[in-house]
């Protein structure tokens, strides 16, 4: 049959080595073009890094009250007169190395912000996907309780939703239960993004003819969803929660600063800040800088890491 | 002419649109319910290893149709019979997924009917993993055995199987259209709906893509629903021919003879409205006017405002499909060859 | 009358890319008499387009002629300031575009948008102005033009869009008409108007065509000469009948052999075996002998446009003398 073979595509032969595909990479090429992306995403990597190895970098464990010496609490960072060599940044109120706390406070509102995140876009893309492919009541409903939601701020909805589970649980499993009760309140504060990029892009892909062939065959609706249409709207997915990270991080802060987030047995970088803020105007203010400017790095890294993204893929995102 | 063997029956086949404004601006600007008829009472056969041609225009319901005959749509009124089932009554399934296994379709646009993300290899298995064809045993057909049918596929429409995993944006359109074709021939169809295949084609590709076809069709015995607007594609493909206006047909015939002796208005005019690259110098009559609005056709024949040959009757009264074209004039007024 | 209208010489457009510059056309050289209607023909990634934008100065970066004059009328146009660019557009060069819907402003009423244009090339007053735009929908055939006239695009239909449009294009009376596909997008039988339209049109008011298009059929009704682009240079070049009749170039030969026609039912259609090559992989020598039947190893070298009576091929084939002779037409 070469009479009717299709013409070869010499060139691309030549483009699949693992080497030549990261070179000829778009999305890599246009990382490395801005110093400012670059920046930001060492940060994000020594910071993910941090979290990730606290357990064995960290001098020592801030959870454990048998190193906890009250007789060093407050004691300045180690590079200030008056300072112990032991504590590179200070301790806190409790005797603690604040580094320690840090870098565990670091982990811990890490793992908040991606399962929330996660969480969030587990629901959100999934009521996404039955509003746009379905339509009808199915889209009108959810679509309603997302603009209902939507008035109000995401950070109230955490808080109600916070508010609402402490109430209802036993105060003794609640410092246990504080991890899932934050990531639930948080995470389903956030849904409605994914939730309407992800209708939009469906509606758009549920006519477009390789679905219809896969209609042709006899698909269940549910298996065209899943196989076919998700990963043609997973584009814009990656960019929301690229953000979302940064925003469920803030929000975990910010819930932990007013007292309703985690307890300060295990302390995240906001209830290191709430901590640190008591002691502010008696002089001991490396208790709320250190973790703050943490904060601040991380949120602003990971934010524009996610503008990059979002410009990088915009041209594809048609 | 009646079909001796028929592998697909249309009979009164219709299909309804609403278009209505949503309900309430209807209720304020006092407006009735619109619909919009996309085909109205389509009446053909055809028959086992034919090509049977359909031309028409836009708004002539084309599309509407293709996507009926393979059960992508339900019909308003009339029936679709595959071999004699019809799909939109059937509900069982075991009948309804062996109809399914024996019509294809493949698409005009060859960058949008391939899924982006998934690879070339697992597109073309598609089919063959839902439909579990023919292996002589009971069981599931083996991954060796799919890879196995995949590359042969690709062979067999002038690709390689090392293209298997490669990723459609990393094709042509014309290699594209192939990779539809290979999908299409999977799980050994019987009867094929094309729905303007090369139309989004380079000439020289669409030669290869249209020999292609033709190839295949010889070797594996299928039948082709061949759905266009270019004449020149349906001179080349089709034994029958079909003309569509405005949901109606307007003639059905032999394509010699449909060409050389067209009996409707439209049909003459549609042929004298191809550009003449043989430059015989023909004297034409360009057709004036446009095709008309479905939502709100004319009364009577849907062609007369257009039609040069137009009488008092057919502002009135539709005509009805009789002895393969549907038109007031036919049988009275014996046209001579329209075109060289 | 004294020489071409348009006079194209060894035109070349680059695209620059990451990973260097792609040269999108190649030394692109032909002429436009004053009122002859050239159509330049070609498959997709040919460079017609490219051509007709190059020429009208509607290039966009990165794409930039990197060499090669571009003459309207004797004087250079292909190095103006913008500025001036954009009075030769529209005053004596007009555009006609494939896709009437983005061609027409649909904010703007239709008698508006021709008004205004008739204005800014016309030193003449609005009344008058308003006065010849309704001459000119009727000219281009829209019934009772008075009353459509304050219509928006899209109250027209997809025919009568591409009528304004091609009023549009005309109302300033220019020399030269630029027309890239006008009709593709429109059904067969609203085709065939539309091209009777713009020949008789264009004869009426003495303009100049460069008609670009992939169909060789409305070359062949429309056009006087013909110009056939492959992989961004000029393959053959001649006068319509004869090219059509009787191709010269190897790659015509192919083209004409495959396009089914309404006369008589072929056995086969004739391919050409693979497909024109993308922009990055150009072959050295003439970019055709890969897929050439009849390639040698003369081919290797890149063929100039050859000179055979008044017709050309860029074809070694046609080489008669041991210098080959370089034509400018």
């Amino acid at each position: 049959m070469s009479e009717i073979a299709a013409p070869r595509n010499s060139a691309s032969e030549s483009e699949r080595t693992l080497i030549g595909r990261l070179k000829d990479n778009d999305l890599l090429a246009s990382f490395l073009s801005s110093k400012v992306t670059v920046a930001a995403g060492i940060v994000t990597i020594i910071l993910f890094l941090a979290a990730l190895l606290a357990p064995w970098i960290a001098p020592t464990d801030p959870f454990n009250p048998a190193t906890n010496y009250l007789s060093d609490s407050l004691d300045p960072p180690s590079f200030i007169a008056g300072g112990d060599p032991r504590f590179l940044l200070g301790t806190d109120d409790q005797g603690r190395d604040l580094m320690s706390a840090i870098l565990y406070g670091l982990r811990v509102s890490l793992a908040i912000g991606f399962c929330s995140v996660a969480l969030g876009a587990l629901i959100g893309v999934s009521l996404g996907l039955i509003a746009g492919y379905a339509g009808g009541w199915a889209d009108s409903v959810i679509m309603r309780i997302a603009d209902v939601q939507l008035t109000f701020p995401a950070i109230l909805i955490a808080l109600l939703l916070d508010g609402v589970a402490h109430a209802l649980l036993k105060p003794a499993s609640r410092d246990e239960s504080a991890f899932a009760v934050l990531v639930l309140s948080i995470g389903l504060s956030f849904w409605v993004q994914y939730a309407r990029t992800v209708r939009a892009s469906t509606m758009v892909e549920k006519n477009r003819d390789y679905v219809l062939a896969a209609r042709l065959i006899g698909l269940s609706h549910g298996r065209i969803l899943i196989s076919h249409v998700l990963p043609n709207v997973m584009g814009p997915v990656m960019v929301i929660a690229t953000i979302n990270l940064a925003l469920a991080i803030i929000t975990e802060a910010t819930l932990s600063f007013l007292g309703v987030g985690l307890p300060p047995t295990q302390p995240s970088l906001g209830t290191l800040i709430r901590i640190g803020q008591n002691y502010l105007f008696s002089g001991e203010w490396w208790i709320v800088t250190f973790p703050s400017l943490t904060l601040a790095a991380l949120v602003l890294a990971v934010n524009l890491l996610g503008d990059w993204l979002r410009d990088a893929l915009n041209p594809r995102l048609k | 002419m009646k079909a001796a063997d028929p592998i697909v029956e249309v009979h009164g086949l219709g299909r309804v649109f609403d278009v209505s404004s949503p309900w309430v601006s209807r209720l304020i600007d006092g407006e009735p319910r619109r619909t919009l008829t996309a085909v109205d009472g389509l009446d053909f056969a055809i028959e086992r290893g034919e090509t049977f041609g359909l031309v028409g225009e836009s708004g002539a319901g084309k599309s509407t149709l293709a996507r009926m005959v393979v059960g992508l749509l339900e019909p308003s009124q009339g029936q679709v019979m595959i071999d004699g089932v019809d799909l939109a009554q059937t509900r069982d399934r075991p009948t309804r997924r062996a109809v399914r296994r024996r019509i294809q379709m493949i698409f005009q646009d060859p960058f949008a009917s391939l899924n982006p993300r998934w690879r070339v290899g697992d597109i073309i298995a598609e089919p063959v993993r839902v439909f579990r064809p023919r292996d002589g045993g009971a069981g599931r057909l083996g991954r060796r055995a799919i890879a196995a049918r995949v590359d042969e596929l690709l062979e067999l429409v002038g690709l390689h199987s090392a293209d298997a995993p490669k990723f459609p944006h990393e094709f042509s359109g014309g290699q594209r259209q192939r990779i539809a074709i290979a999908r299409a021939i999977a799980a050994h169809p019987d009867f094929i709906v094309c729905d303007e295949p090369t139309s989004a084609l380079d000439v020289s590709i669409q030669a290869q893509i249209l020999n292609l076809m033709r190839d295949l069709q010889e070797r594996l015995g299928l039948t082709y629903l061949l759905i266009t607007h270019n004449l020149a594609v349906v001179r080349f493909m089709a034994t029958r021919v079909g003309v569509m206006y405005l949901g109606r047909l307007v003639e059905i015939g032999e394509t010699d003879a449909l060409f050389a002796r067209p009996r409707h208005p439209y049909t003459r005019m549609l042929l004298d409205a191809v550009p003449d690259l043989s430059m015989s110098g023909r004297a034409r009559t360009p057709i004036g006017g446009e095709p008309p609005n479905p939502i709100d056709p004319p009364p009577g024949c849907p062609f007369h405002p257009r039609c040069p040959k137009a009488i008092a009757i057919c502002k009135s009264e539709r005509p009805l499909f009789g002895d393969n074209v549907a038109c007031h004039l036919a049988g009275a007024d014996e046209p001579g060859p329209a075109a060289e | 009358m004294t020489g071409p209208l348009l006079s194209v010489r060894d035109l070349r457009v680059e695209f620059a890319t990451r990973k260097g510059a792609l040269t999108a056309l190649d030394g692109v050289s032909f002429d436009i008499a004053p009122g002859e209607v050239l159509g330049v023909v070609g498959e997709s990634g040919a460079g017609k387009s490219l051509t007709g934008l190059a020429v009208i100065g509607l290039l966009d970066a990165p794409g930039r002629i990197d060499g090669g004059e571009i003459r309207l009328d004797g004087e250079r146009i292909d190095n103006l300031p913008p500025a001036r660019m954009r009075l030769i557009r529209g005053r004596r060069i007009g555009i006609i575009f494939q896709d009437p819907l983005t061609s027409l402003n649909p904010l703007m009423r239709i008698g508006d948008q021709l008004t205004e244009t008739i204005l800014a090339h016309k030193p003449i007053g609005r009344r008058q102005a308003r006065a010849q735009a309704i001459a000119w929908l009727s000219e281009v055939g829209i019934p009772s033009p008075e009353n459509r006239v304050d219509g928006y695009p899209h109250e027209f239909s997809g025919g009568m869009r591409q009528r304004v449009v091609i009023a549009l294009a005309l109302c300033a009376e220019p020399q030269l008409v630029i027309a890239d596909e006008p009709t593709t997008a429109l059904d067969v039988s609203v085709q065939a108007q539309i091209i009777s339209l713009l020949k008789n049109l264009t004869r009426r008011h003495g303009a100049a065509v460069m008609l670009i298009t992939h169909d060789m059929g409305v070359i062949a009704e429309t056009a006087d000469r013909v110009a056939v682009m492959y992989a961004g240079r000029i393959a053959e070049i001649g006068e319509v009948h004869e090219l059509i009749r009787n191709p010269m170039h190897p790659y015509t030969q192919g083209l004409m052999a495959a396009i089914p026609t309404l006369a008589v039912r072929a056995r086969r259609l004739m391919q050409i075996p693979g497909a024109m090559p993308r922009l990055s992989a150009i072959p050295r020598g003439c970019a055709f002998a890969p897929r050439c039947p009849q390639a040698f190893e003369r081919c290797a070298e890149r063929p100039p446009l050859i000179a055979v009576g008044d017709r050309g091929a860029a074809c070694w084939l046609y080489d008669r003398s041991p210098a080959a002779t370089d034509i400018r037409n």
